[in-house]
């Protein structure tokens, strides 16, 4: 019965994608897209991921896990499946896979899905099912000291630096991002203040009044929240209100700078654990909301399968379909950030070794529907509005008039009548130029909900999506600047001791603002950007996030490859070969390409070429400089993660090559079998 | 008779269904967190002292700030 379940899915799921795949020149139905995804994820789960379990990681159930062997009913404790997976998902689920979607589906909505679907189920998922298992069977060691473990100290100093450099790029463009949703919005920007008092309330209401009652305390949040969503509505409305929540970019990044340097030095419970669980359950509720909605409405896609910009014109980000297709898409298909999570903390809560496929495998998969999501809702908008909404002005010609003219030559039939018409029912002053994905989203959202449940709630659809976002964005923006505080404080312990302790107020704030110096730069830099600036940022941080997750994979294929297994290496090792193919072709364009638009370095000497020749207008003239620096740090930088990679995977290749010739090897770290206590689990 | 039988087998799997679904949601949004904790330190650790509900979600939320987690 089970088989012929499995194959009926199979079948249905081969005819999904190959009808997705075949079917061009007419509008495709969204239902289509949600049932290959789901055929595909339950095919990866029940067959591959279980073959993996089975042959490849050799899963024991009868062996005791680091939980119960070393309870100490605090850090490590045997804990259900289902509480582990809400812990995983609750720390892998972050805004990345709703931007990079929204962004990638300039190529139109094929290339963008195919990667999901294909990318998790054979990349990511398996990525962070393997490193979680790997370090379930070494006591919870993190992926640095298994880098260190396995390939030696330089493959540790790279996971690490890799882990500080990801973090930083990534708040700084989540921090544009926000900053581009809230730009000149008052309604947006009165939404997004008042999630931090709500959180606050929150915080204390589990802190004081009623501790642990998460349901609860959501709820009320989640209400409350909902109440600032219609609420920025009214202080939109009001004369003089409005004004202070009416702020441009510049204003607004460094509201975002302050709030995440004291967002960091609060303690915990204040504001970044209770907005950490309004965020989970806002993000699955969504997701679920937004497929029951796709399923009664049934959408067709408005996007074609494939654009014009496969050829690496687009106006939202500069090159061609291959490689910036997977560097853009990076979290929603594979993300090296999850085997941080997935080595660490989450193996000493696993209570048996059958637990690691539903919660590493299956965690991700949902991501990636979360990812599938935000294609749907992308690829639904008229092509002309979804391009005018992600494009810079500056890429369309300057004026919105310019734009609609472009875009409507090129195929995508736009005016500036329908913009200023949907900018009204969303309550916004304009729509055009609002790059960084959040928007547009938010719009594709907005326009589903509402075609279900009332379509005269357009404007507050469209705002709660914002606040969604931002809500997520923000966990993420003062979370990483405090797991780079961390990382800071563990470095300057090293030069001077008091520094290292993570507790003593002057290094606290010390360590806080160089973080927020980091990301402050280049988050002020991305505003002033005339191009926008997530042009720049967002291929930085997937060839940043594609780099840890080479380096998680590289890991991984060496420890299969020193135990015996290495006719099974292929299972990480070929996706690690593609990641390895992707993210230097993408690295090498943005470094050597010589066009001023893709390459990094291109674009600075053609800055400053045309701030020479005085062709450049004032207002550009004024920040070509400090664009000119940024670009040669953001190639430095590009230049470092690509050299940071090939060590790792070299070093990889020559533990493999010893192992295959069977030269002596430090030994594997495995903790040594011990029978397991939980009959249950063990069969017996 | 057999109808009987059928709507018996329909009820037991879909009571089985929800308090699966109920389990489920308890246990992955953490509501049932500090009960699990009781029941295992009951069982595992029985001379150890538990710490109060208060104490045991101050001491969940630091543990699940101390370091790397959070992703993108």
């Amino acid at each position: 019965m089970k088989k012929l379940i499995g194959i009926a899915v199979a079948v249905i799921g081969a005819f999904a994608v190959s009808g997705i795949a075949i079917n061009r020149g007419e509008p495709i139905n969204a239902l289509w897209i949600l049932t290959a995804a789901v055929c595909l994820y339950t095919i990866g789960y029940r067959f591959y991921a279980a073959w993996i379990t089975a042959r490849v990681l050799s899963i024991d159930a009868t062996r005791a896990t680091p939980a119960e062997r070393l309870d100490n009913g605090r850090d490590f404790v045997p804990t259900p499946r289902w509480v582990v997976f809400g812990h995983h998902f609750a720390a892998i689920a972050g805004p990345g896979p709703l931007i990079g979607p929204t962004l990638a589906a300039q190529f139109g909505y094929l290339p963008g899905t195919l990667w999901i679907l294909i990318g998790s189920v054979l990349g990511g998922c398996v990525q962070d099912m393997v490193i979680l298992f790997l370090s379930t069977r070494r006591n919870g060691r993190s992926l640095g000291q298994m880098a260190r473990d396995e390939l030696g100290q330089v493959g540790g100093l790279a996971a690490q630096f890799g882990t500080l450099a990801i973090m930083i790029i990534l708040i700084a463009v989540l921090g544009l991002v926000v900053v581009n949703a809230m730009k000149h919005s008052p309604w947006a920007s009165a939404t997004v203040f008042a999630t931090i008092p709500i959180a606050m309330l929150i915080g204390f209401y589990m802190r004081g009044i009623r501790p642990g009652r998460v349901l609860e305390a959501s709820a009320i949040g989640i209400t409350l929240l909902l109440f600032a969503v219609v609420g920025g509505g009214w202080v939109d409305q009001h004369p003089v209100l409005r004004t202070w929540f009416d702020h441009d970019g510049p204003a607004l990044a460094w509201f975002v700078m302050g709030y995440g340097f004291i967002a960091a030095i609060l303690p915990v419970w204040m504001l970044l654990a209770p907005r950490d669980y309004l965020s989970t359950f806002l993000k699955l509720g969504t997701v679920v909301l937004l497929a029951i909605a796709i399923l009664i409405m049934q959408p067709e896609l408005k996007m074609p399968a494939l654009t014009r910009f496969i050829d690496g014109t687009g106006p939202i980000f500069s090159g061609k379909l291959f490689p910036f297709v997977f560097i853009t898409i990076a979290c929603g298909a594979v993300s090296g950030f999850h085997a941080l999570i997935s080595s660490g903390t989450t193996p000493k809560l696993i209570r048996t070794e059958a637990d690691v496929r539903l919660v590493g495998y299956g965690s991700m998969m949902l991501e990636s529907f979360v990812a599938i999501m935000a294609m749907i809702a992308a690829t639904l908008l008229d092509p002309g509005v979804y391009f005018a909404i992600n494009s810079s002005l500056a890429a369309l010609g300057g004026t919105p008039e310019a734009a609609v003219a472009t875009l409507t030559a090129w195929g995508f039939p736009v005016t500036t009548d329908q913009m200023q018409t949907l900018a009204n029912e969303v309550g916004e002053a304009t729509l055009f130029a609002r790059t960084g994905g959040a928007p547009s989203l938010a719009v594709g959202m907005a326009s589903i909900f509402s075609s279900v449940f009332g379509a005269r709630l357009l404007a507050i659809w469209y705002h709660f999506a914002i606040m969604f976002e931002a809500v997520f964005i923000l966990t993420t923006l003062d979370a990483g600047t405090r797991v780079g505080r961390f990382m800071v404080q563990d470095a300057l312990g090293q030069l001077w001791e008091p520094l290292g302790r993570t507790s003593w107020y002057p290094s606290v704030i010390l360590s806080s603002a160089l973080v927020v110096t980091g990301w402050g730069y280049f988050l002020y830099v991305g505003v002033i950007d005339p191009f926008g600036g997530i042009n720049i940022l967002w291929p930085l941080f997937g060839i940043a996030n594609q780099m840890l997750a080479g380096i998680a994979l590289a890991v991984a294929t060496a420890i299969l490859l020193k135990s015996g297994r290495a006719r099974y290496a292929w299972v990480t090792g070929l996706p690690l070969a593609w990641l390895a193919v992707v993210t230097s072709a993408a690295a090498w364009q943005k470094l050597f390409s010589l066009d001023p638009k893709i390459g990094f370095l291109a674009g600075a000497s053609d800055l400053a070429g045309n701030l020479a020749s005085g062709v450049l207008a004032l207002d550009k003239a004024a920040v070509a400089g400090k664009l000119m620096v940024n670009l040669r740090i953001d190639a430095a930088l590009t230049a470092l993660f690509l050299l940071v990679l090939w060590i790792v995977i070299l070093d990889m290749l020559r533990i493999g090559w010893r192992a295959y010739r069977g030269a002596p090897l430090a030994s594997a770290a495995e903790a040594p079998y011990q029978r397991t206590q939980y009959a249950e689990a063990a069969g017996a | 008779m057999r109808d009987r039988t059928i709507m018996q087998l329909i009820r037991r799997t879909s009571l089985r269904c929800g308090t699966r679904l109920h389990d489920i949601i308890k246990g992955a949004s953490g509501l049932s967190a500090y009960e699990q904790y009781l029941g295992h330190l009951h069982a595992r650790h029985p001379d150890a002292l538990p710490m109060s509900r208060e104490e045991f979600f101050r001491a969940d939320v630091e543990a699940r700030w101390d370091g790397v987690r959070r992703c993108c």
